[in-house]
């Protein structure tokens, strides 16, 4: 049983990186084996041209920012940016110059002479930013830095890591398990889970052509509904419903005629009320009503058991137990083989 | 002026109660050593008056001045000088070994992940199950043999043989507080383990030392048994024999005695005084979230 199996990732000078998965995929336990804080029992890590599997930590030119921030605890603020820089005997002017640079352009630089002990949480992970700002590292490594922080705060920072890492041209492996983190962020993202990389590509991609069905579900919020449906003579049966696939898919179904199939469908290519053609439309109960403010999700019981979660605007109300047509938009729908979970093409 | 109700009542009781309870306690510890500081600077007759008087009308120093100054060598007091000295460079000796010894051996536990570590690490404590009974005559004869008997040096290894266990133990404790995180970020920053180990582990376990270092002064500063079979003259008697060897010669000299007591029990809470001041309580709470 291996934490991390068979991962194999290529990651270019400026990317921006995301593993993202639930927790136990093995994205942090990759993180770290790329940091060199976990033996890797097979396989290479490659820094530049460099191998660095029996390179120590600080000799591969990365620096890394820690879920828990992780600062020193008997430094104050400078210190603890200035550390890594006093080590390698680097003078106290270009220290103090690069201390003082990273800390403006985070904006603490009243908190330079203050203890970690004195400061708040999203303080401390600015200081943690700092610290591995000044080293100007070949990679950024990041385990979960905003995880700890509370919603508003994370929000901030999310931008203005991002930022950063547009200003700087850094490179950077970002650790998450928030989805949205992961796509709002990374100009690539590797999902993970069981310690192997379902899926790695742009965000966009990840969105709109998932591999299977894990990194559907995980993508997007609130996440995909899968309906599962059987296929009788080129159309999907389900629950007594008929839907068409458009045309460029026929040819796919042809594979399963006659057996089960999986349907996903994003909650915002679902429309409740009237819409939609005749082989394009279910009709269930509703079963739940979330107020979003902004927009309305309807979870809609199906007579089969199965449910699907339609995004509506917000002046949408319908009432617990009403019966409601939902129209899919089938031209954006996706397919799975219900056995291995694999997206149809 | 409001009327005092009920729960205010029961907690100005509580409140006296506590202080109460407290001051007694102190009073009941400290009494001893009172009566000990008053004894040794009251004269030879107000100590051997009945009913005792408790205060002197006469306080002097002069027996403090006579064990610090004596020359005479056949001197009780000389000899109590002596034992005073010689417990100074055990003790320091000692804490001195075992610390060097023990903390780094107490980092490797704490951190080195290693086969039969858990096996080590209950094997410094079995060592403590043996009395010191049963070691007193192996060790009187290996120390024989090695002409370390009646030394200072010899000491100080079969007291760091009981303190250096003692030693890992807590600081082992201290080092495994100290979030994995923070030496991680050291070794990313750019220290070796060694490194690691003096800017980082080190100065976030100076409570651990502290106290560390306070209890293995107490411990070879009070150790008697040890000290009495295996040492014979003044090249290495301790001030715990000394003190004992007080009592049981031709007459006892309770005034003495007293400055004896007063002047043993003085390193050690110095000491403690101190070091007091870096037994900071969570110094590395905050650094690091939850």
């Amino acid at each position: 049983m291996t934490a991390v199996d068979d991962v194999s990732l290529e990651i270019a000078d400026h990317d921006f990186v995301v593993l993202v998965g639930p927790s136990g995929c093995g994205k942090s336990t990759t993180l770290r084996m790329v940091a060199g804080l976990e033996d890797v029992d097979r396989g290479s890590i490659y820094i530049g041209d460099r191998l660095v599997n029996d390179v120590a930590p600080k000799d591969r030119d990365i620096a890394m920012v820690f879920q828990s921030y992780a600062l020193y605890p008997h430094m104050n603020v400078y210190d603890n940016m200035a550390f890594a820089l006093r080590l390698r005997r680097v003078e106290k002017e270009e220290v103090d110059r690069r201390v003082r640079d990273a800390a403006g352009t985070l904006g603490i630089v009243d908190l330079l002479k203050r203890f970690p002990k004195e400061i708040s949480g999203g303080q401390k992970q600015r200081a943690a930013l700092g610290r591995a700002l000044v080293r100007e590292p070949a990679v950024f490594l990041m385990d979960e830095p905003l995880s700890n922080l509370d919603a508003k705060l994370r929000v901030q920072m999310r931008a203005e890591i991002a930022d950063l890492h547009r200003r700087l041209e850094a490179t950077v492996i970002y650790v998450t398990h928030d989805q949205t983190e992961a796509m709002t962020m990374g100009n690539r993202i590797a999902v993970m889970k069981d310690g192997r990389i379902h899926q790695a590509a742009p965000p966009r991609e990840i969105y709109d052509r998932p591999a299977n069905m894990f990194v559907a579900g995980f993508i997007g919020t609130p996440p995909m509904n899968f309906l599962r449906c059987r296929v009788a003579g080129g159309r999907l049966r389900v629950d007594g419903f008929s839907l068409a696939v458009s045309p460029e898919r026929q040819a796919a179904l042809g594979a399963f005629e006659g057996k089960e199939i999986v349907l996903g469908v994003r909650p915002e290519d679902i429309s409740a009320g009237a819409g939609g053609g005749p082989e394009a439309v279910v009709e269930g109960r509703v079963a739940l009503v979330e107020l979003l403010g902004a927009e309305t999700n309807i979870h809609v019981a199906l007579a089969d058991g199965q449910f699907l979660t339609a995004r509506a605007p917000a002046e949408a109300a319908p009432r617990y137990g009403d019966k409601l047509r939902v129209a899919l938009r089938m031209g954006r729908v996706h397919l799975f083989d219900p056995a291995t979970e694999e997206a149809v093409s | 002026m409001t009327r005092l109700t009920r729960p205010k009542v029961g907690k100005i009781i509580r409140r006296v109660g506590l202080y109460l309870a407290a001051i007694l306690t102190a009073l009941f510890v400290l009494a001893p050593f009172a009566w000990l500081v008053i004894s040794s600077v009251a004269p030879e007759a107000d100590l051997l008056k009945t009913p005792l008087s408790w205060w002197p009308e006469h306080a002097s120093f002069s027996r403090y001045v006579t064990i610090l100054t004596t020359t005479d060598i056949n001197s009780s007091a000389y000899t109590f000088r002596r034992a005073l000295w010689n417990s100074s460079q055990i003790a320091f000796g000692t804490t001195l070994l075992s610390l060097v010894v023990g903390v780094p051996a107490a980092y490797a536990l704490a951190r080195s992940r290693f086969r039969g570590r858990r096996v080590l690490t209950l094997f410094f404590l079995a060592t403590y199950m043996l009395p010191a009974i049963a070691l007193i005559v192996p060790l009187y004869l290996i120390l024989s043999h090695i002409g370390l008997r009646d030394s200072i040096l010899g000491l100080v290894l079969v007291y760091s043989s009981f303190v250096t266990p003692f030693v890992v133990w807590i600081m082992r404790g201290y080092f495994a507080a100290i979030p994995v995180e923070i030496e991680e970020a050291a070794r990313i920053d750019g220290c070796s383990r060694i490194q690691t180990f003096f800017r980082v582990g080190l100065p976030l376990s100076l409570p651990g030392l502290a106290t560390t270092v306070i209890f293995a002064v107490l411990l070879a500063w009070d150790e008697f048994f040890y000290a009495l079979i295996l040492t014979s003259s003044l090249h290495a008697k301790t001030i715990s024999v000394a003190i004992a060897e007080f009592s049981g010669q031709h007459m006892i000299d309770y005034g003495m005695m007293a400055t004896g007591g007063v002047l043993a029990s003085l390193p050690p809470v110095i000491l403690a005084f101190i070091l007091q001041r870096y037994i900071i309580p969570g110094l590395a709470a905050g650094a690091v979230k939850g």
